[in-house]
């Protein structure tokens, strides 16, 4: 009873330069050049975008909340609806519903927010599983005690890149993918779908290396924040994403490297 | 644009004024009426049982579909982030427990649910009924008494999804089942028909009950297929049933894959998969109805941990593999011929015949019961194709990804783990493995097919865009197929140098500084630059670059095409000519032999040229023309390093501070570049 809509690129004169350039052979780097070019005022939008705040703010509070005695219940102070002694996973659906209760009903709610909320839970599986070097089994201490090492200047810059960097490959990946499989086949841009599936590795691994912008940056502002304002608020974060945002289009709109 | 807003005005409350541009008004009884909500076979006997809020329910669930189709989402809407496929739906409807349904529980359960359901926002405003309408005039009641009370209420839609669920119940089991069938298009009674007959005739205890019902409404109310809130008027009418007859279970069978509704390719995002039996939606029906019934009502998904190939197994082993073929998936209803009842091309139809295919039940149903074989027909450009490539692309990543790369791409699950009950670990686990063994069916499904296909394959005689060309090419050789580093289907030379600027098919490939390489649409401007970059501290006039550029094809960029020489091309070789006659006296002035041999030399091939394009009678120079080569010419050049400057922008400075451009145009760089051509 369930089906899936696709959609295409527009016929536009800047999506069918993307359109072209995929056609053509153009590499991930020119292609991000040129979807953040056409996508800018999503792009703008994005930079300020409610769920693009949550989201961060939701992830500065972690490494905060871990290095608390009871982190359950510093979690749950902080919106988090955790049980007890929460694992990985729990921790995971308690951020990606304090999202979603962020926006009741969807008013205002756009597919970025969608993107956003995913790529928290992504990285915060990402942030965890690498230093815990697995997913299943590790228990809620090593949990809180992972996230609370995140609360340095470069773990916090590393968690915040992970997030920037997860953030722009689905967005990227949320125009392009509407056309580049049409260029698959004997004689086109990819010969096979492996091919394609190629290029999307190199599309996010471009995506990571762009977010290598956020990484300093982000750590020195967590750190900073936190030491002068004894907390992070909405606002701060909005701040910074602000920022953020904008020197990842920055990055990617520079071109060729 | 923001998303779209639309009042809807239902029952009596269709014929108030309302401040607003755009209503829709949805009449569910005379005059006037354009929706028309009918039940079929429910039994009399029953009907008696019905609570008031219930009714109050079905008509909401109804005024909701049909509002859902009645307002379009949208275009793609890839400029505004989906903006649009959101839309703002203010409902006005009249009800008989109106303190019921404004109590804020009951208000904020409803909305919750569907706001989840669809992606909408909705602001229900409920009134109390003047003359509420009698249950019955909806029902048309079966010939005879149903005898017994069911111990199942199963939602049952005629796909092969809910076969299975009614495989299960009635077949296997044996169990007293209700099936509750929406019939949302005609074209399924036939084929409807036939299963129902099929599940009468092997059921192990009782002949199932079937409750049909349906919606009719004006055509004028048909604008948008997704139909996302059908499975809350589906969950409704199971409710409903279930209340008549005192359970207090309602049971959706949907496998796990679509129901979990990981995306199936990167630009789906939130509600455009679909969130039909999603454990959100189901723990929010639940809790709805629960409020509604006073007591606990749930509502339940028993293929959850299933995949489609699984129930196909299913079916197969209780030995209903011959009512595959009577089932419908296809979500294309326009489509649908009774020779041909599915696409082939939607994600429903694509997900329907890996499952056939992988239980190894392909002898149950025509492969031309489809519009387009999986395998091995041309598939169009645009959805039919994306769809199937990125369902075969993410099956081909899933299978190869462990558990934590899987949650690492996948962070639509954090909305499902804690909806499941139980530990959110051990939820995420089952959710990897499930995945996991839809991969592995898919890609069987493709494995056999490149085996039993192989000589077509080895010999390219499939189409090109079918998917076992789409998988596999054998002019490919295997390290280009994979692609490298993603920037080219045909991999660049790993001695590539570090400044190069040359045509690549149709366009143009420039590399500055051993960046990454930059790929130009086609653009006579990058002829020009190529001629420039190729003799540095040469000056050449513009009709010269002209000329060197064009040659016998001058035709093509400037002119009609036609036999003749273009106007245009006829003034340049003109005016070359009598630059070429300047130049050789300036020479032979200057006693420079060796100039002068060349100028000559070049004099002598320009009128062979025009002598065997047909040119005749004498050219004079003039300024208009001359000017209007050097803007052809250098517009040209600038539009081209404009495009540079946005995808290389250290080659353009370079680029730019070393051309000079005019009557006479120049490449002059202060350090010597060595461009590859």
């Amino acid at each position: 009873m369930g089906h899936t809509r696709l959609g295409d690129l527009p016929r536009t004169r800047k999506w069918q330069e993307v359109v072209s350039l995929i056609a053509g052979g153009a590499g991930a780097c020119q292609v991000a050049n040129a979807v953040i070019r056409a996508a800018e005022r999503g792009l703008n939008l994005a930079s300020e975008h409610a769920a693009l705040v949550e989201a961060f703010w939701i992830l500065t509070q972690l490494p905060v909340a871990a290095r608390e005695p009871d982190f359950s219940a510093a979690l749950r102070h902080r919106g988090l609806p955790v049980p007890d002694n929460p694992g990985l996973m729990d921790i995971v659906g308690a951020v990606s519903e304090a999202i979603d209760s962020r926006l009741p009903n969807n008013n205002g709610r756009t597919d970025l927010w969608e993107m956003a909320q995913a790529a928290a839970c992504e990285c915060i599986v990402e942030a965890v599983t690498k230093r815990t070097g697995g997913l299943f089994g590790v228990s809620a201490d090593d949990v809180k005690r992972t996230m609370a090492s995140m609360a340095t200047v470069k773990q916090f810059g590393d968690f915040a890149r992970q997030f920037y960097g997860r953030l722009t490959d689905k967005v990227l990946q949320y125009y392009v993918s509407r056309t580049t499989a049409n260029h698959v086949g004997n004689g086109m841009r990819f010969a096979t779908l492996a091919a394609k599936a190629e290029f999307d590795k190199a599309l996010a691994t471009h995506c990571r290396e762009a977010s290598k912008i956020v990484e300093a940056f982000a750590g020195e502002w967590f750190s900073k924040t936190n030491w002068e304002k004894k907390g992070i608020s909405r606002d701060d974060a909005k701040g910074f994403s602000h920022v953020a945002m904008q020197k990842m289009v920055a990055e990617l709109k520079a071109g060729a490297k | 644009m923001t998303s779209k807003t639309r009042y809807v005005m239902c029952g009596e409350a269709a014929g108030d004024q309302v401040d607003a541009a755009d209503v829709l008004r949805l009449r569910n009884l005379e005059p006037n009426r354009n929706v028309n909500l009918h039940i079929d076979d429910i039994s009399r006997s029953l009907y008696r049982d019905v609570p008031p809020q219930f009714l109050d329910l079905v008509e909401i669930a109804t005024f909701v579909y049909v509002a859902d189709q009645a307002t379009t989402r949208g275009g793609a809407g890839v400029d505004n982030m989906g903006e649009e496929w959101r839309r703002q739906l203010h409902f006005e409807i009249p009800v008989r427990c109106v303190d019921l349904w404004q109590q804020s529980e009951v208000a904020t359960a409803l909305q919750t649910v569907l706001s989840f359901l669809s992606e909408d926002c909705y602001t229900l405003k409920f009134r109390r009924y003047n003359s509420p309408p009698t249950f019955d005039r909806f029902i048309n009641f079966g010939d005879s008494d149903w005898g017994f009370k069911p111990e199942r209420i199963v939602l049952f839609s005629g796909g092969l999804d809910s076969l299975g669920g009614a495989v299960q119940e009635i077949v296997v089991e044996g169990r007293a089942t209700a099936l509750v069938t929406h019939q949302s298009c005609a074209k399924f009674i036939n084929r409807l028909r036939m299963l129902r007959q099929m599940l009468d005739d092997r059921a192990k205890g009782p002949k199932p009950l079937h409750v049909t019902v349906g919606i009719n409404k004006d055509e004028s109310l048909n604008h948008e297929y997704t139909q996302r809130s059908r499975s809350f008027l589906y969950a409704v009418l199971g409710a409903t049933i279930a209340q008549m007859c005192g359970l207090d279970e309602v049971r959706f069978y949907e496998n796990g894959t679509v129901s979990l509704n990981l995306p199936v390719s990167r630009q789906v995002v939130g509600a455009k998969a679909t969130r039909t039996t999603h454990p959100k939606t189901l723990a929010g029906f639940q809790h709805l109805f629960s409020l509604l019934a006073g007591r606990p009502l749930a509502v339940v998904n028993k293929f959850l941990w299933k995949t489609k190939g699984e129930i196909v197994k299913l079916i197969m082993d209780a030995g209903c593999g011959g009512m595959i073929e009577w089932s419908t998936s296809c979500t294309h209803t326009w489509e649908m011929s009774n020779a041909q009842p599915h696409c082939g091309k939607c994600s429903q139809c694509i997900d329907r015949r890996f499952a056939v295919l992988a239980a190894g039940a392909g002898q149950f149903e025509r492969a031309d019961s489809y519009g387009v074989d999986l395998l091995v027909q041309a598939r169009d450009e645009g959805e039919s194709r994306t769809m199937l490539a990125s369902y075969v692309e993410t099956a081909q990543q899933v299978a190869a990804m462990s558990e934590m790369e899987f949650f690492m791409r996948f962070g639509e699950v954090g909305r499902i783990v804690r909806q499941l009950g139980g530990s959110a670990d051990e939820n995420a686990r089952r959710i990897y493995d499930l995945y996991r063994r839809h991969a592995d069916e898919v890609l069987k499904v493709v494995d056999s097919g490149l085996q039993a296909h192989a000589s077509q394959v080895r010999a390219r005689s499939l189409p090109e865009s079918c998917l076992l060309r789409l998988v596999h090419d054998p002019s490919v050789p295997p390290e280009w197929a994979s692609g490298g580093t993603g920037t080219m289907s045909v991999p660049t030379e790993v001695s590539d140098p570090d400044y190069f600027f040359r045509q690549r098919g149709e366009g143009w490939q420039l590399r500055f500084a051993g960046h990454e390489p930059q790929w130009l649409k086609p653009a006579i401007g990058y002829a020009y630059l190529r001629e420039l970059l190729q003799f540095p501290n040469r000056t050449f006039s513009v009709c010269q670059l002209l000329v060197a550029v064009h040659g016998e094809k001058a035709i093509l960029p400037l002119g009609d095409g036609g036999k003749d020489f273009d106007a245009t091309a006829k003034k340049a070789y003109a005016i070359r000519l009598q630059e070429l006659d300047e130049e050789l006296e300036e020479a032979q002035e200057m006693n420079d032999i060796g100039r002068a041999e060349k100028l000559g030399t070049e004099r002598a091939q320009l009128l062979e040229h025009i002598r065997k394009s047909g040119f005749r009678g004498t050219a004079k120079r003039s300024d208009s023309d001359l000017n209007n080569i050097r803007n052809s010419v250098c517009n040209a050049i600038n539009r081209a390093l404009a495009t540079i400057k946005k995808y290389e922008p250290s080659a353009f400075d370079h680029l730019k501070s070393a051309i000079s451009t005019g009557f006479s145009v120049v490449y002059q760089p202060t350090e010597s570049i060595p461009w590859s051509f």
